[in-house]
């Protein structure tokens, strides 16, 4: 259970760090994960993937509905930018990816920070 | 707490941060790329945006209103002209934010600070930074600044756009910039009159730079002046200038006359530039067109205007398309990036377009200093003080760079040894260019977009210094007219092809032509004008010219403009489009006469067929222009390359190919065909025949003959982002030909009007509105451009903001936010 609250927590700060990006930098998701694992008492390696799933699902679903809206238009070329083959889909994959990838540690910090393992 | 897990795992998401929040070399931030929050997702434009919003700005005099139909072009409303410029710049920096700053960085020697010293092997800061610097670019905006500041009407005019511009740029979120920032990391700065004016300066060096006085110079000195004057003769003998040969000319502006040592010392080099690098020269490819058909040859009986200015392609495009309509002013075309007002369309009362007049007003004078220090320079017999001009560049990641530029009585040295002479023998070369004198284009600009009538547009071609251009003009009320206009120096013949020396003040431009000595046409008898960068005049125009002319595009235009009557606008649409070669056409006879059959190749006999069956176009699937093409160009390498190429691989200029062809024709002993390197001499059949022999092993390396896949236009991104261009373009043309359509040039925009009373006008460039990569709006123009198609240009009445020809409203204003 408490799994999937620090999963589903995790992913609404990310998500309300979206909402506020002309005051939040990106990596304040880094901030939001740290205080779940702060938060909710979990064994690490939990912990570290809540992080991970957390900002991963809410960065894919975020840049999957944002690429929906554009007809792929822009990630098609950013997706030959960087070397992805022109898959917008893998880039949608890679930006979730990246995100979790920061969260997760943030969150493995956070639990690191608690008194005690539970 | 468990200390040591902690401070890792801290540790690691602190360093991830880091490297995702930051450029690493070539590698844009990652993280804050490709967060849903900050990054590229932010200019996924989602295909259905809103693009209606109501905007509040101090700055207003009035309420404005922007239409923007289904193109997205803005349709300015507004009570004033100062209010309508506020809105264009604050649109300019809401759809081409990047492109308009990165232009004006590129001008300003500003590049090294967003790109670094270097790209890959490219040193921006010396291909681009130091040589604007150097070209005195920031100077020449500096002085057209303070010239400026004097009309009234233009100040308020670019300050209002500037305050438009800063009023988007300032509320901008870093969320919110354009994806190259991005890329980049870097974000945008306020925008300033400079910036405007650093911008027409760009322009100026895109239309008016002329650096060939070094290979000029080299080639001199190896062939000696009469050869040089055989390689480049006064005319082409199939020259049909802009001003119809036969009328007569009468102007009173002084002839000058070359300096007494010019025969001894100026056209005999007895050494050479030491410049070893190629300057900055103008593309003998590049074309543009402008004609206009009159009221007595048109269908509607009134006059029908087109242009086609042809540039270097790029995306975002130069252009965008704007409506200005205010009490003073109701005016359509394309404006800059940058750029209060329109450069180039039509209004409810007259139409103009722009092509460029390609004279020399850019020379080199030789400087001798004192000494190592630069602080002293013989001039006149007597030792002059140098100004010394420091410009700072700006490199990002490195200390800046302290240009110290000598500054002479001609202008800035450009070239020492400090900057690009390989050689470092000490040779300097001052600049002495049109373009650094107090001018203000923007005000004639102005004054155009306000003309009613002929006078109207006379009085404001009076304030266009550089670069000089040829504008056309036509009224509804059926008068057409053209002037080449700008400041131009009367000059001696040769004067300024060569390197000049820079301590004899004989040798200084002796004065201007007089503005109404400058060529020009009205209402002509054959009842139409044209011009296509040719020669406006021939040798009856007493002053010399320099520069580079196409010959065959101004032939071929006059000759279908000669038999035309009855003309509409598809006529014209599909002229614009027009891939006749008429060079090819010349040129046909000499090879088919001379090449020897027996003694070609297989494969060239293949070729030859091609050849012998094409129709002289250049289309986009014929053959047969792939193969003239590398014939001719064999045949111009064999020709002249034991002649020209030096053996200390100086560069020197190459001869046009109007001057070979009619070398040829005239005369089959033409004295350069012999290989001066060979025993034997040459004959022409013999270089006919070899050079189809040769071609031919090229072209059977190809992979497909149909000239639009060998010659492969494409339109790059402003940072050659592959992803962001549009490349393979399905568009035939080429150099010589109206569409002349080459690799990277071609048509920026075309433009036909016809100044019927509802003014009937069409009009493609090769972009879209956007500036966005990831808008639909970015390159939607691109393939109607590459097949010819125009879309309606709609000089929207105030009564039509109903209409569902209006897409979305922006509204402005005068209130605080």
């Amino acid at each position: 259970m408490k799994f999937f609250i620090a999963i589903l927590l995790t992913a609404l700060l990310a998500y309300a760090a979206f909402l506020f990006f002309d005051v939040l930098p990106w990596w304040s998701i880094a901030i939001g994960s740290a205080l779940v694992g702060v938060a909710i008492p979990q064994k690490p390696w939990r912990s570290w993937i809540c992080g991970f799933l957390g900002v991963f699902i809410c960065w894919f679903l975020l840049a999957w509905k944002m690429d929906a809206a554009n007809g792929s238009l822009l990630s098609a070329k950013m997706a030959n930018v960087l070397p992805l083959k022109g898959s917008a889909i893998g880039l949608i994959f890679l930006s979730a990816f990246v995100g979790g990838l920061v969260s997760s540690f943030a969150a493995l910090a956070g639990t690191f920070l608690r008194k005690q393992a539970p | 707490m468990r200390v040591l897990p902690f401070v890792l795992s801290a540790v690691v998401t602190t360093g991830l941060v880091v490297a995702l929040n930051n450029k690493i070399g070539a590698l844009p931030p990652v993280g804050k790329l490709l967060s849903p929050s900050h990054g590229l997702w932010k200019n996924a434009e989602p295909a259905n945006a809103d693009f209606s919003a109501h905007i509040n700005a101090a700055f207003l005099k009035n309420k404005v209103n922007v239409y923007l139909d289904e193109r997205l072009v803005p349709h300015v409303f507004a009570q004033n002209d100062h209010d309508a410029y506020f809105v264009q710049g604050y649109l300019a920096a809401k759809f081409r934010l990047w492109q308009m700053e990165f232009q004006t960085h590129a001008a300003g020697g500003r590049l090294s600070e967003v790109l670094g010293e270097k790209v890959g092997t490219n040193s921006v800061l010396e291909l681009s930074d130091r040589k604007f610097r150097r070209m005195g670019l920031l100077w020449a905006a500096e002085n057209a600044l303070k010239e400026m500041q004097k009309n009234p009407s233009t100040w308020e005019a670019m300050t209002a756009y500037t305050a438009g511009a800063n009023s988007y740029i300032s509320q901008l979120q870093p969320a919110d910039f354009p994806i190259e920032y991005k890329l980049l990391d870097y974000a945008p700065e306020a925008w300033s009159n400079l910036k405007s004016a650093l911008l027409m300066k760009y322009m100026a060096f895109d239309l008016a730079n002329d650096g060939d006085d070094f290979e000029y110079t080299n080639l001199l000195q190896k062939t000696g002046i009469v050869n040089f004057e055989k390689m480049f003769p006064r005319a082409a003998d199939s020259l049909d200038p802009i001003l119809p040969k036969g009328l007569p000319i009468n102007v009173s502006t002084r002839v000058p006359v070359a300096p007494s040592t010019a025969d001894s010392l100026y056209l005999k080099v007895t050494n050479t530039t030491g410049v070893a690098y190629t300057p900055d020269q103008k593309d003998p490819d590049l074309g543009s067109n402008n004609w206009i058909v009159g009221g007595g040859r048109t269908a509607s009986g009134r006059p029908i205007l087109c242009n086609d200015p042809h540039l270097a392609l790029s995306m975002p495009s130069l252009w965008s398309e704007v409506q200005l309509h205010t009490p003073e002013q109701n005016v359509y075309g394309v404006c800059l990036q940058g750029v209060p007002g329109v450069m180039i369309g039509f209004n409810d009362s007259l139409a103009w377009g722009l092509t460029n007049a390609m004279r020399d007003v850019m020379d080199f004078y030789e400087i001798k200093f004192k000494d190592s220090t630069m602080n002293e320079y013989w001039y006149d017999s007597l030792w002059q003080k140098t100004e010394w001009r420091t410009e700072t560049i700006r490199i990002r990641g490195k200390a800046d760079f302290a240009d110290k530029i000598p500054m002479t009585i001609w202008g800035p040295v450009m070239y020492d040894g400090t900057y690009q002479s390989q050689f470092k023998n000490g040779k300097a070369y001052a600049i002495r260019w049109k373009a650094h004198e107090p001018s203000q284009e923007i005000s004639g600009l102005i004054g155009l977009n306000h003309a009613r009538n002929y006078d109207d547009y006379l009085t404001a071609l009076q304030l266009v210094n550089t670069p000089g251009q040829n504008f056309v003009m036509a009224t509804k009320t059926n008068n057409i007219a053209w002037w080449q206009q700008a400041s131009f120096p009367a000059k001696w013949r040769r004067q300024g092809d060569f390197i000049m020396p820079g301590w004899d003040s004989t040798y200084r431009w002796q004065g201007n032509i007089a503005s109404s000595d400058n060529l020009h046409l009205i209402n002509p008898e054959r009842g139409f004008i044209s011009s296509a960068n040719q020669l406006p005049a021939d040798s009856s125009y007493p002053y010399y010219l320099g520069g580079l002319h196409d010959v065959y595009r101004g032939v071929y235009i006059n000759r279908l403009l000669r038999a035309d009557s009855g003309v509409t606008v598809d006529d014209m649409k599909t002229m614009q489009n027009d891939n006749y070669n008429v060079f090819a056409e010349m040129a046909r006879p000499l090879l088919l006469k001379y090449v020897n059959e027996k003694s070609l190749s297989g494969d060239a006999k293949t070729m030859l067929d091609l050849y012998k069956n094409w129709n002289l176009r250049g289309n986009y699937e014929e053959k047969g222009m792939t193969v003239f093409i590398n014939w001719w160009r064999c045949l111009r390498d064999t020709v002249w390359n034991d002649d020209i190429v030096r053996a200390d691989a100086l560069p020197t200029a190459k001869p046009y190919d109007q001057t070979l062809l009619e070398g040829l024709l005239k005369d089959s002993a033409y004295p350069f065909i012999d290989d001066v390197k060979t025993i034997e001499v040459e004959n022409l059949a013999q270089m006919v025949t070899a050079s189809l022999n040769k071609a031919a092993e090229y072209l059977k390396s190809l992979p497909a003959l149909e000239w639009g896949k060998v010659k492969d236009t494409h339109i790059n991104h402003l940072l050659k982002i592959e992803p962001f261009s549009r490349l393979h373009l399905p568009i035939g043309g080429g150099s010589k030909m109206i569409n002349a359509t080459t690799e990277g040039n071609g048509p920026s925009w075309r433009m036909i009007v016809e100044m019927t009373d509802d003014i009937n006008a069409w009009g493609v460039y090769p972009g879209g509105q956007s500036g966005n990569p990831g808008s639909r709006f970015y390159d939607d123009f691109v393939n109607a451009w590459a097949t010819g198609k125009y879309y309606k240009l709609w000089l929207m009445k105030a009564e039509e903001a109903q209409t569902d020809k209006v897409k979305w409203t922006m509204s402005f204003s005068p209130k605080s936010s």
